[in-house]
């Protein structure tokens, strides 16, 4: 029995660069044995609070508890159980797949069979003895993967780990990393921008905007805590559009013609129809909806600007 | 010390299929060719019989070597080694592994001080080789394999390779300092510049790092030379150096 529930655990963490605060006062909770998505938009400061977690950069306050110890860069044996995978993937050109695991393997002072044991979860074996520089970039992220995978980690930390790859090879990693928890005992901490992506594999969700941690708890608290989308199709979405918001409603678009809108149930649903037909707009659509993942982080970061 | 050891077998993988490892032949073979050639075309001048004919043509090319390769070559191996990690963004990787951020700087540090160590041996024996060959052009110049001074011409050498050790520090840290390969680069070729005029002055000659592994063995008179100085100079000043550079690399933000 572990003696911590969370594998990492930050208190008020923050980073400023100059004037800008990247990271703010994040309280990051990631349990034992969970896939943890971590979610925001471009510039959220998801890199930089993995960069912290690494001990890449050093957090100008706040405290980082990993395994439910400190952390510092001071107690960098840690990283034994670690693996990470931080944007590209830090690779050798001149070397073959093979050979940049050699090189992380010595590094680690990991058994030799591991090698071959990460080349074929990857799906790499047949191309390990070419030249890295050769590698298209799927390839290279998912040696990059390999990797990470390299040291059998308790705790793998991966930023954006699907860039590059081909639809198949997404889904390939999706089975991977949904699996890792169960079979291997290994806690995913998932940066991606994918909401989908993450939606079908994290257990848990956090949502960092403009620095500051938005959201954070399983993804079915986080699905609870938001309000069901209403589909709507009219004649005039424009005109439609403007006299929802003047009305107070919260509306927006998918980049389709349709609106989405938030509503509380079906009596809302019926309110708008009521609303937009006094106004001779002619309403064709009407279907409510369960927020996906991606109108959940939506709603957070609207309601946050 | 396992740690040290772990870091310093990977960065000698590393080198494979890389420009590196060529330039431990290329820059030795190139000196002494140069001075080969040299001795070609300008050699009837040259070629009286001389009783200490392969002193003079091994402090030829030593000189050749300390002045100006030796100081672009550690320059640019130097570089070529920070570059691959700095361009590879390789840092990311590297310190979020289990192992003291002091080991990569101590692993590559040694590996220069190999790289150069086999290039000065190579130097070594390929000055005996054109020596050899350029008896063969003129017989009378006394460059003839039984009147080789092994021990002084080793000695030579020697001690030109350990009064580098001061540069060959502030090149590594330079090159894993800073991300970009024109200050590894220009650092170097700014020094060498400068060691041109300093290299006239004994004084200055004797503190300046670029210079020192000349000014082992350039004095007029041999006794004159400082050679406690200029290897407390080199040796420690190393030392210190490496030590700063690995507490630096404890130090660093990688943004």
């Amino acid at each position: 029995m572990s003696k911590f529930n969370f594998i990492i655990e930050t208190e008020k963490l923050t980073r400023c660069f100059g004037a800008v605060v990247a990271v703010n006062q994040v309280d990051l909770r990631v349990p034992l044995g969970s896939v943890y998505g971590f979610l925001g938009p471009n510039g959220a400061g998801k890199t930089t609070t993995i960069r912290m977690l690494l001990g890449l950069i050093s957090p100008h306050y706040g405290k980082i508890h990993l395994f439910g110890r400190p952390f510092t860069r001071q107690n960098w044996q840690i990283f034994a159980q670690v693996g990470a995978l931080v944007e590209a993937p830090s690779l050798y050109p001149n070397l073959t797949g093979r050979e940049n695991l050699e090189v992380s393997r010595r590094l680690f002072n990991a058994p030799r069979k591991n090698i071959d044991e990460v080349l074929e979860s990857v799906n790499l074996t047949r191309d390990a003895n070419r030249l890295v520089k050769g590698y298209s970039q799927g390839m290279r992220q998912r040696l990059g993967i390999a990797l990470a995978l390299l040291n059998k980690p308790v705790l793998l930390i991966l930023d954006e780990p699907t860039n590059g790859l081909d639809p198949a090879g997404i889904q390939e990693m999706r089975e991977m990393i949904r699996g890792l928890p169960s079979q291997q005992g290994v806690t995913v901490f998932l940066s991606s921008h994918l909401l989908g992506e993450v939606e079908q594999v994290a257990s848990h969700i956090g949502i960092i905007h403009q620095g500051k941690m938005i959201f954070q708890g399983s993804l079915k608290e986080l699905q609870a805590q938001r309000n069901p989308i209403l589909h709507l199709g009219c004649d005039q979405p424009d005109h439609a559009e403007q006299l929802l918001l003047d009305a107070g409603w919260r509306v927006r678009r998918n980049g389709k013609p349709g609106l989405l809108v938030e509503v509380n149930g079906n009596s809302d649903a019926s309110l708008i129809n009521k609303q937009l037909m006094t106004q001779n707009i002619k309403v064709f659509q009407l279907n409510i909806d369960q927020p996906d993942l991606e109108d959940i982080f939506l709603q957070f970061t609207q309601t946050e600007n | 010390m396992t740690y040290y050891l772990r870091a310093l077998s990977v960065e000698h993988l590393k080198l494979k299929r890389t420009l590196t490892i060529w330039m431990v032949l290329i820059a030795p073979f190139v000196v002494n060719l140069m001075y080969f050639l040299t001795y070609l075309e300008y050699g009837q001048t040259h070629h009286e019989y001389d009783p200490e004919a392969w002193l003079t043509f091994g402090r030829s090319v030593l000189t050749m070597w300390t002045v100006m390769m030796l100081p672009l070559y550690i320059t640019l191996q130097s570089a070529l080694l920070g570059n691959s990690e700095h361009a590879n963004q390789q840092w990311k990787h590297l310190f979020a592994l289990p192992l003291p951020r002091w080991s990569y700087f101590a692993a590559k540090w040694t590996l220069l001080f190999e790289l150069i160590l086999i290039s000065s041996i190579f130097t070594f024996g390929f000055t005996i080789v054109s020596g050899w060959c350029t008896q063969q052009v003129y017989p009378t110049m006394g460059l003839t394999l039984d009147a080789i001074p092994w021990f002084l011409l080793l000695g030579m050498s020697a001690k030109a390779f350990l009064a580098a050790i001061l540069m060959f520090s502030i090149h590594t840290f330079i090159s894993l300092r800073w991300q970009s390969i024109i200050v590894s680069i220009g650092s170097g070729m700014v020094a060498v510049v400068c060691s041109l005029f300093v290299v006239r002055s004994d004084t200055w000659g004797t503190l300046y790092p670029w210079t020192l592994p000349f000014m082992t063995f350039a004095m007029d008179k041999p006794a004159d030379t400082p050679l406690m100085q200029i290897m407390l100079i080199s040796l420690v000043g190393g030392l210190i150096v490496a030590l700063f550079g690995m507490w630096d690399m404890t130090k660093r933000q990688i943004v």
